[in-house]
């Protein structure tokens, strides 16, 4: 990408019509959108020309997204996250936290988006949030919040309770 | 004017009130993979497909088992962790001497992933007696990362697992000495015939350990570790002497222990079990040269004709 493609905004369309200027470099974290821009060569056009549709994204969670976006564009590019990486969730930055502070429908929808537009850095932490929100829970209580029906026969259930008997509390 | 109406509670847009059905598969195992240790284990006691959730989590600590060798009577530890459906941690606690609350806590690890970094094992002073720390260490250890394992200190420096490998067996050396464990004499060390001794010992229980013994030689083109351990038991000797061959197409690690009966191969190539025991028949001792010949049968369905004297060691594969 140069320069003059950093600099230039890009138009998103969300999927309620209402339409976003993003700059380029701020929207560079979706690789769906990178991916898009550059298999149509539209990256070195300097009119933003027509919106992209974001079709799966409401105009509400596309402003929450170039929003993270627009905080995160400068950040390094994360490692990879492979096996040798310690699994946390406790490694959520203030802001993020406080970001994803939100009712929990729309924190999935964000998922859902983040997962879309393909964001690596904001579908892992948000990721980490449910994830933290599940934190702590006993078994029934997690299966009260996400409505999971328990289909383990007691014999079963029995069984595999002893088999995870080492993370009862 | 009526009454006012009643606000729809915002809890109405929240995950509690989604299907964990409706999120799709993809973001659901995302979501799952992003649980630490303790909260995966409890969702997958959910139900059958939170528990397959779980199961395919990465790194997720599939189950543990303490186990008892039935002759020796020694308890180790086994953890699984799925990520590598063989990746597993053995622990074994042993009292140290004349200390009953202070534990020599042994570990070792096999993971598939790489064969030249398959078989490694780790030694730590801490504690506590043997019980207590077995306990501890389902209690406390297992519960969290996989990577805090790699508290063990070599030398006072951290170790991970990925850089530490059999190669490193001087280290271990060295560790244990520094442990002040008594040094061994020079006669004893080269000692095989020694082994003999062992014929009368019926319980494994290890009060010290102190490596003893170590040599590489060359097998078949492969190299082979031998080192050999002498565990004390109200003053009488017990060997422990332990092969490893560094192979990139097998990986095993042998331990001999003891009398004749309890000699024993662990293949990790099928998750460490014990193989059958020498049995009577396939053990001899030529008094003349101070040397026994006993059979292996691994797992894997090789039969190892071995040979213990004096100053050699000999390690044949059966056709």
């Amino acid at each position: 990408m140069t320069d003059a493609a950093q600099e230039r905004s890009i138009k998103l369309l969300s999927s309620d019509n209402e339409t976003f200027q993003v700059p380029r470099n701020v929207i560079r974290l979706s690789n769906t959108i990178n991916t898009l821009l550059q298999d149509l060569g539209l990256d070195d056009e300097e009119d933003a020309g027509d919106a992209i549709p974001v079709q799966n994204v409401t105009s509400t969670i596309l402003k929450k997204v170039i929003a993270w976006c627009q905080h995160h564009h400068e950040d390094p590019v994360a490692a990879d996250d492979s096996d040798s990486r310690e699994k946390r969730t406790d490694d959520i930055s203030s802001w993020d936290v406080e970001f994803l502070k939100v009712d929990q429908g729309t924190l999935f929808e964000l998922i859902l988006a983040a997962n879309y537009l393909d964001i690596k850095g904001l579908l892992d932490v948000s990721c980490k949030t449910v994830a933290n929100m599940i934190k702590g829970k006993s078994p029934e209580e997690i299966r009260r919040t996400f409505n999971i029906k328990n289909d383990f026969t007691p014999e079963e259930e029995e069984q595999i309770r002893k088999e995870n008997a080492w993370c009862e509390d | 004017m009526g009454p006012v109406p009643r606000k729809r509670p915002r809890m109405a847009r929240n995950l509690g009130n989604l299907k964990w059905n409706s999120i799709p598969e993809e973001m659901q195992q995302m979501i799952v993979d992003k649980m630490d240790r303790k909260t995966n284990c409890k969702f997958m006691r959910c139900s059958k497909k939170s528990e397959n959730q779980a199961r395919r989590s990465p790194d997720y600590l599939y189950s543990y088992e303490i186990r008892e060798d039935e002759t020796s009577k020694k308890k180790m530890l086994l953890l699984s962790f799925t990520k590598h459906s063989m990746t597993r941690y053995w622990y074994e606690f042993a009292e140290v001497q004349g200390e009953p609350n202070r534990t020599v806590v042994m570990y070792k690890y096999n993971s598939p992933e790489n064969a030249m970094k398959s078989v490694t094992k780790w030694v730590e002073l801490v504690d506590g007696s043997p019980e207590e720390n077995r306990l501890k260490y389902i209690q406390k250890h297992i519960q969290s990362y996989k990577y805090s394992i790699k508290l063990f200190k070599i030398n006072d420096s951290n170790v991970p697992i990925e850089k530490f490998d059999v190669r490193e067996l001087k280290c271990l050396k060295k560790l244990m000495f520094h442990f002040e464990f008594p040094e061994i004499s020079e006669e004893k060390m080269n000692n095989f015939a020694d082994i003999k001794k062992l014929q009368n010992i019926s319980n494994l229980q290890a009060l010290s350990l102190i490596f003893t013994f170590e040599q590489v030689v060359n097998f078949n083109g492969k190299k082979l570790v031998i080192r050999s351990a002498e565990f004390n038991l109200e003053n009488m000797s017990k060997y422990l002497i332990m092969l490893q061959m560094e192979d990139i197409v097998i990986n095993e690690l042998s331990v001999i222990r003891s009398v004749r009966d309890q000699f024993a191969l662990r293949d990790l190539t099928k998750n460490l079990r014990f193989s059958n025991y020498v049995e009577e028949k396939d053990y001899e001792e030529d008094e003349t040269t101070s040397s026994c010949t006993f059979t292996l049968n691994s797992l894997n369905g090789r039969k190892y004709s071995v040979t213990l004297s004096k100053y050699s060691f000999e390690i044949y594969v059966m056709k």
